[in-house]
């Protein structure tokens, strides 16, 4: 009986990975289908981001830095676009910089989308006076040091290939520091090269807008007062998008999360009930 | 010599901005921005070599090899050949170079990044395991984030201590997320930060001072 026992558990552990594969992809299709319109709650860490851009004054130059891959569009695109809008509901006027050659692409793709959602209801944009995009630019520590002494000079052309020193968003910009605010939408460490050589050098504030994995391994920075607030993957994107006040891809995307949240969960106390059960009988069996 | 000579002229200039130090600054940082663009050249070669070694050789999927080559041929072509007479060229928005990006590279991107959620599901159905103390701990951490962190996790909080007793406050899930990531999580990245630290100073200085050589490739 005990042995019956032991062998159901067994195959209960050894269950077919394709029936997981299969309950995966239900629960990330059924809110896609019927969305479940969840609750959004704001944390202080997205508050933090959201607060200082806010509080910029009217025609504040701003700067973001797009260092994202395509593989985390679908997380990133979302609160890459919040920030966008709330950058230019405020009026802000945004530089974007990639220090990775793929950033370039999303980095394209994000203000395209932005600029002709604004042009379509009627409030255009004019590149080279409300935003501009320097490019890919290579270098990184070292590119960022040299913005840190001279901006246009260490940017030189923008993705266009224009002079920066001809384009009247960049009047009165000499160095990184003139910037008062650094939004770096990032899928890789490179917010410690922000930090390092950016805010330790030069004292410009920055947020970081980054993938859920990337977060937890900041929060030191943001408690050691070298960031504002965090944004992290599609929760943080949510929250912002619900302090705009519209519920966008991010919230959108939160139902799934939720839901394969609780399945992962429910696999991993499942799964250890059994592990546990089995080892209890093996020891009883070995009693006997 | 060379490295020694360097590494010291730099550390001063960092901290010395007046010249000599400022401009000898200014042109090691453009030629290090050359250098580091350098790199994609030597990526871009290596590739080549792996892949044309591969289907010279006729080695188990060098088909995939063929397909690399038509794709980084194409993509390169289209990308680098100026757009101010073709609109098709270039890589400005409509251009084929834009296209790849946004109906091939950045799906497939995505796509291979989402099957995490198969392989996490299935992982932690079948490996994550309390076996030992530091698992469970672990464990216990994972399912209270991974909880906390989603809506449902919010409102069931929320149920706690406006339903059941306002006493329950500490153990709401979204606090106790936050505890996690801002006291425990930031305890061990310090850590993790001052040893990174730590050791970029002495293999630094190691480098400069001659000890360390491996980087040349020869310890000779």
């Amino acid at each position: 009986m005990l042995n019956l026992k032991i062998k159901t558990i067994e195959k209960l552990l050894s269950i077919d990975r394709r029936i997981i594969f299969l309950l995966v992809a239900a629960v990330i299709l059924i809110p896609i289908i019927k969305p479940l319109n969840l609750p959004v709650q704001v944390t202080p860490e997205v508050l933090g981001v959201y607060d200082a851009i806010d509080k910029l004054p009217e025609g504040s130059k701003i700067l973001i830095a797009f260092d994202y891959e395509p593989a985390s569009t679908p997380e990133m695109d979302p609160m890459a676009k919040a920030l966008l809008r709330h950058c230019f509901k405020k009026k802000l006027r945004v530089v974007g910089i990639s220090w990775l050659e793929q950033g370039r692409g999303n980095a394209d793709n994000v203000l395209s989308f932005i600029t002709n959602e604004r042009a379509e209801k009627g409030h255009p944009l004019e590149y080279g006076v409300d935003y501009a995009y320097m490019g890919f630019k290579p270098g990184k520590n070292a590119m960022i040091l040299k913005l840190g002494r001279d901006f246009k000079g260490a940017c030189k052309t923008d993705y266009r290939g224009n002079d920066v020193y001809d384009m009247p968003i960049l009047e009165g910009i000499e160095t990184l520091g003139d910037f008062p605010y650094l939004a770096c939408l990032h899928d890789d460490s490179m917010i410690n090269s922000w930090i390092t050589y950016g805010h330790e050098v030069v004292g410009i504030k920055i947020g970081s807008l980054c993938t859920a994995i990337m977060a937890p391994g900041i929060y030191a920075n943001l408690n050691a007062g070298q960031l504002t607030g965090i944004v992290g993957g599609l929760k943080g994107g949510s929250e912002y998008e619900h302090l705009l006040g519209y519920r966008g891809l991010a919230t959108f995307g939160m139902d799934s999360q939720t839901l394969i949240h609780f399945l992962i969960v429910g696999f991993i106390l499942i799964g250890n009930f059994a592990y546990l059960a089995k080892e209890r009988m093996i020891r009883k069996e070995r009693l006997r | 010599m060379v490295v020694l000579f360097t590494g010291f002229v730099m550390m001063i200039a960092y901290y010395v901005p007046h010249a000599p130090f400022g401009p000898i600054w200014e042109g090691a940082s453009d030629w290090y921005m050359i250098i580091s663009a350098f790199a994609l050249v030597l990526a871009f070669t290596s590739l080549i070599r792996t892949h044309y070694r591969k289907i010279r050789e006729g080695k188990q999927g060098w088909g995939y090899s063929a397909v690399m080559f038509v794709c980084l041929i194409v993509t390169s072509v289209v990308g680098v050949l100026p757009g101010d007479k073709n609109p098709l060229l270039g890589n400005q928005a409509g251009s084929i170079y834009m296209w790849i990006f946004d109906y091939m590279n950045t799906p497939a991107a995505a796509t291979v990044f989402s099957l995490l959620a198969f392989y996490i599901a299935s992982a932690a159905y079948r490996a994550f395991r309390v076996r030992t103390i530091d698992a469970t701990i672990m464990l216990i951490a994972a399912l209270i984030v991974m909880v906390g962190r989603v809506p449902w996790g919010e409102i069931f909080s929320e149920f706690m201590t406006s339903k059941i007793s306002p006493h329950l406050a500490v153990l709401r899930l979204d606090k106790l997320t936050s505890f996690f990531l801002n006291y425990p999580t930031v305890a061990a990245r310090r850590a993790v930060y001052l040893g990174i630290a730590l050791a970029t100073v002495s293999t630094s200085l190691r480098v400069i001072l001659g000890i360390e050589r491996t980087y040349m490739g020869s310890d000779e």
